[in-house]
């Protein structure tokens, strides 16, 4: 096992996702702290049709142009007085957690890395976006707390 | 230390598409095309069919509201990651350069940004070839001091990537219908997951030494 969350929390409008970091053998390496700022609760990726084709907020598929190449292609476009029909989830998801812990890991295992090191959480500044987002993120990813690899 | 990780605030490419001489395509003040909202961005340069004409020159704009790092904090290292969808290696031995930006403004990419990236390298050069083109894999480039020092703790770090040809305005042996090319998901992208751009920071408070007075 590289790593094990051991803590999911908010703090000063950020999501902070705290990990401990094993050495081979299974003992302690290092301990961190991995944040998000929490308006990335707030944005959520555009929606397309089970064609792949994107949405517009008042469910019709939006209108394309092509965009001259090469290769040419069909580029939505958003019409005046549109807005992009969003999915109702945030766009992070677990794997936009997990893989800056697996790349950290990976990082320091190259670079070298003290042993027992503990990371001190130093506290962020913040908008109010930040704290309006946070929740959301909070209540997607507390289930990753106990997660191992 | 803490690691923080950003998406883009924004991002998108101007493409100035112009059939001209390297030095006119290059040097033009505004492009014709922008793309704030498209699912990806991409810098590129490409030959027409007629000797010594380019015919289009796209460069790439990736902003990051990094201000909420603590203002103390020191900045000690960074990676600046990407996503490949596409690549185009017709000429031959092309990498990409990380530069900074200098947009209109925060919140569009617009055609006279064309001329608003930088030459200083902010990160070692990353060749086309050395991309993981698969949709779903990050390559990253390594900020080296220059680019640590521009990741704002104030305010939008402000970031963006060219062909290094075009960086270094080195211009290419010229040959016909040739391109250069890497395309990436942007902060707008609709791949499965999560495929953004992303600045992931590493920060700490510096050490303070504190005498004790007997």
């Amino acid at each position: 096992m590289d790593f094990k969350i051991i803590e999911v929390y908010a703090s000063s409008g950020h999501l902070v996702v705290t990990a401990e970091h094993y050495n081979a053998n299974g003992s302690l390496w290092f301990v961190e702290h991995y944040t998000w700022q929490g308006r990335e609760g707030l944005k959520q990726k555009r929606a397309t049709n089970a064609l792949g084709q994107l949405l517009l907020d008042n469910g019709t598929v939006a209108p394309t142009e092509v965009r001259r190449g090469p290769p040419d292609e069909l580029a939505a476009f958003l019409p005046p007085g549109r807005n992009w029909l969003r999915q109702p989830a945030p766009h992070m998801v677990d794997d936009s957690i997990l893989s800056v812990i697996r790349a950290i890991h990976k990082q320091r295992l190259a670079s070298g890395w003290p042993q027992g090191k503990v990371d001190t959480l130093q506290t962020f500044k913040s908008a109010s976006t930040d704290h309006a987002g946070v929740t959301v993120l909070l209540a997607k990813f507390r289930s990753l707390i106990g997660r191992a690899e | 230390m803490t690691v923080t990780t950003f998406f883009p605030s924004l991002d998108g490419s101007i493409v100035e598409d112009t059939n001209a001489v390297w030095a006119t395509i290059r040097g033009a003040t505004a492009g014709d095309i922008a793309t704030p909202t498209a699912a990806t961005i991409e810098c590129r340069i490409l030959t027409t069919l007629t000797t010594d004409i380019w015919e289009r020159m796209t460069r790439a704009i990736v902003l990051f509201d990094t201000n909420t790092i603590p203002d103390g904090d020191n900045v000690d290292s960074a990676t600046f990651e990407l996503v490949a969808t596409d690549r185009a290696e017709t000429i031959a031995n092309q990498s990409a350069s990380m530069v900074t930006s200098t947009p209109a403004t925060d919140t569009d990419i617009i055609l006279e940004d064309y001329d608003q990236l930088g030459t200083t390298k902010q990160a070692t050069d990353k060749t086309l070839a050395s991309f993981t083109v698969d949709s779903a894999t990050y390559s990253a480039f390594t900020l080296n001091a220059t680019g640590l020092g521009n990741i704002s703790k104030t305010g939008v770090s402000r970031f963006g990537f060219r062909i290094t040809s075009d960086n270094d305005n080195a211009e290419p042996t010229w040959a016909s219908d040739v391109d250069g090319r890497i395309t990436v998901a942007s902060a707008e992208e609709i791949l499965a997951g999560d495929k953004r751009p992303k600045l992931v920071v590493t920060h700490t408070l510096p050490f303070v030494p504190k005498a004790l007075m007997f």
